[in-house]
């Protein structure tokens, strides 16, 4: 990679964590970000929306692939994901706001860990305190 | 897995196992950590109930056919549920660990060693003053000075039969005893 590469890439992780973003009306402030997306929360911490680092022809659409695992599941799977729905022309996920394990401490179960071990640590806390996966690529793949 | 998950898995199985006492909670880290059978089924349904209140059904059962055939080309177990199998284990030894170094800090008593003497003659003192006699020393360790005699009450010292002689009910009581036991 070049050095311009990179720093734009710096610019632009600068510039997309400073801003927020408007997403149906309501403002969305950046929240985490992984390897391939970023995640903004809206201000109630009620959905995120997951938007692509890049996009283009050749690279792999994971916003897709994450809507396509949730619309497949079965009822009990669903259950332990997190509600997720492909929204602007298959361009932005929209999902169900869940706070990952890593910014909460509290207390798991045997099970619970198993479950979150499982998904990569990929996992959090639902309003209702359930735990649900949250990259739906990494489900129980571990 | 993560340090605090690791440390999460520690404290559950501590607390799981609370109110189980060493030598049962031994048998168990045998039969579970160091895979050996047992044939007490009070052990087997301890850890039965263990596996089953924490959801590890699946992970011990795929666990332990990976460990049975070792020669399988794949393994039934996933990434996640031999770490998890492999952290209660060693949250187990932990355990195991915890118990012994409490027992370590515990005061230990002294246990004083009885020393060997010929059961019917023990070695007296009397007063010849009241005519009462008390044991003085060395029948075995445990016993010593009876209540009623102190340092400097006795003038003489013999070796006597005891069951004549002695008078007073308290030292008698302790060579009765001492008979008992056979020293």
């Amino acid at each position: 990679m070049r050095i311009e590469q990179i720093i734009n890439m710096e610019v632009r992780d600068r510039s997309i964590i400073d801003s927020p973003i408007l997403y149906k009306g309501e403002a969305y402030t950046f929240f985490d970000t992984g390897l391939t997306r970023y995640v903004f929360a809206n201000a109630d911490k009620t959905k995120v929306i997951k938007i692509l680092i890049e996009k283009g022809e050749g690279r792999f659409d994971f916003n897709e692939e994450e809507s396509d695992i949730y619309k497949n599941a079965s009822d009990e799977k669903r259950a332990k994901l997190a509600k997720t729905e492909l929204t602007y022309n298959g361009t932005i996920i929209e999902q169900e706001f869940c706070n990952p394990i890593k910014f909460d401490d509290r207390k798991m179960t045997i099970p619970q860990i198993l479950f979150a071990s499982s998904c990569r640590n990929e996992v959090g806390w639902t309003k209702e305190g359930n735990l649900v996966c949250f990259d739906l690529n990494e489900y129980m793949k571990y | 897995m993560k340090a605090e998950q690791q440390i999460q898995i520690q404290q559950l199985v501590l607390d799981y196992f609370i109110d189980t006492d060493d030598k049962t909670m031994s048998a168990i880290i045998k039969c579970f950590v160091y895979n050996e059978s047992t044939k007490d089924d009070k052990i087997s349904e301890l850890i039965d109930k263990f596996i089953k209140d924490n959801g590890l059904t699946q992970a011990f059962i795929n666990h332990h056919l990976d460990l049975k055939n070792t020669e399988s080309m794949w393994l039934r177990s996933s990434l996640s549920e031999r770490d998890m199998i492999d952290q209660v284990h060693r949250a187990f030894l932990n355990l195991a660990f915890n118990r012994f170094a409490w027992l370590m800090d515990k005061p230990v008593k002294k246990v004083r060693e009885i020393k060997l003497v010929e059961p019917q003659r023990i070695m007296l003192k009397y007063d010849e003053n009241d005519c009462d006699v008390h044991i003085v020393s060395d029948l075995n360790d445990n016993y010593c000075l009876c209540g009623n005699a102190t340092e400097g009450d006795f003038i003489k010292e013999s070796i006597l039969n005891v069951k004549d002689k002695v008078t007073c009910k308290n030292c008698l009581s302790i060579v009765n005893s001492a008979k008992k036991m056979k020293v």
